[in-house]
């Protein structure tokens, strides 16, 4: 059934958004209700995943606004040149990461997401924990690949960056 | 060689490189420390994200959905594809009621039900004996006595249905014949291998639209992965 097939999913991606497990599950429900009343929006063609996870992220934008964050954390990324110079890896980079055992590290990396950027962290909470191809998250973006490829890989190394800050 | 950038590293630890092209990292990191050293670390980065605890869901989650789904306004036909799963009850506000097993009516609770129904009758007649004293044995048979001409009104009534429904089936039968009569008639200037394309076709036509209409309610059941 669609709903217990997908409930996993968009409560792990809710829950890693708003950082509150209650709200999370209210909200995921919601979104199974509005993708109940768009169900006439639904076209057969293209994945019900990502169709779903569109209406998603367009509620989570909508939570924001209500909020009265700020957009630009909301709907760009810092830094979003395609055209940046990619980054070398320097001969002195810490390796913080060896340092820390395993289950600190989910611990570290649960906590420093919350410190992420509200469209890194949704791309990275996508690929990394929900598991999506790039192009799956340019779909639901409605994005280039390329600019998403840029933006997870922009969260990934500031999410590293943030392990290094002290507990 | 010069290192890797750091996006080719992450491409390669996510298998979105060609094979050659991770084969030149797997060689390159064998000589350089830097290299290795931060392919290791992103790959425990990785995996300890990928392994963060999935938020626990509900057992009742799909049911509080499917109680608010109910109380909505929406058309039923939208509301069968969601209300698939066996679900338990739904309190008014909404939520799921959480189904408590083994509930059944065991014989224990059955014989009281009869017990209590026999008491109550049992009541019953004892308030009417105490109301119409001797009274009471008239007043039943005055009360069978109408009970018994109603029911012969009711078999009379009956019996003329039932014979309204025959001549209505004899008529059926009558046309059905006149039809099949008609039908020779035609087919007989048919030959014999038009009649058996033009029921294959028919057929054919039949399944068709029986095949396309249950595809389109399967996809709106549970629309699949393309």
């Amino acid at each position: 059934m669609i709903i217990r097939r997908y409930q996993q999913p968009v409560v792990n991606y809710i829950g890693r958004m708003v950082r509150e497990r209650e709200q999370a599950l209210d909200f995921s429900q919601e979104i199974f209700l509005k993708a109940y009343a768009s169900l006439a929006s639904y076209r057969p063609q293209f994945k019900f995943s990502t169709w779903l996870f569109k209406i998603a992220s367009n509620f989570m934008i909508d939570h924001w606004r209500k909020k009265k964050l700020s957009l630009l954390s909301i709907d760009q990324a810092p830094d979003d040149e395609e055209d940046r110079a990619p980054v070398q890896i320097a001969d002195t980079e810490p390796s913080v990461v060896r340092q820390l055992e395993l289950k600190e590290m989910r611990t570290r990396i649960d906590a420093a997401l919350a410190k992420l950027p509200a469209a890194l962290r949704e791309l990275f909470v996508w690929r990394h924990i929900n598991g999506f191809s790039y192009e799956e998250m340019a779909e639901i973006k409605d994005l280039p690949v390329g600019t998403v490829k840029n933006r997870v890989f922009q969260a990934k190394e500031m999410l590293r960056r943030l392990l290094e800050e002290p507990a | 060689m010069s290192c890797f950038k750091l996006e080719d590293i992450y491409a390669y630890l996510e298998g979105e490189l060609s094979a050659e092209d991770a084969r030149r990292i797997e060689a390159h990191a064998l000589s350089c420390p830097a290299c290795r050293a931060a392919i290791e670390d992103r790959r425990r980065f990785l995996g300890a994200a990928a392994s963060l605890a999935p938020i626990e869901v509900p057992d009742d989650f799909a049911d509080g959905i499917l109680c608010r789904l109910e109380a909505s306004p929406a058309p039923a036909r939208r509301r069968l594809i969601f209300l698939f799963a066996a679900r338990s009850a739904c309190r008014t506000d909404g939520a799921a009621i959480p189904a408590r097993p083994g509930r059944r009516l065991t014989v224990l609770g059955g014989l009281a039900a009869a017990g209590a129904g026999a008491a109550a009758f049992f009541a019953a007649f004892s308030l009417l004996a105490l109301l119409f004293g001797r009274n009471l044995w008239p007043f039943l048979a005055r009360l069978g006595h109408g009970s018994v001409h109603y029911l012969r009104e009711a078999v009379t009534a009956a019996v003329k249905v039932v014979k309204y429904i025959q001549l209505f089936f004899r008529l059926v039968q009558d046309f059905a014949l006149a039809m099949t009569a008609v039908f020779k008639r035609i087919t007989s200037f048919i030959s014999p291998e038009i009649q058996i394309a033009c029921l294959i076709a028919a057929a054919a036509l039949l399944a068709g639209g029986i095949l396309i209409w249950r595809r389109r309610s399967l996809r709106m059941e549970s629309p699949h992965e393309n």
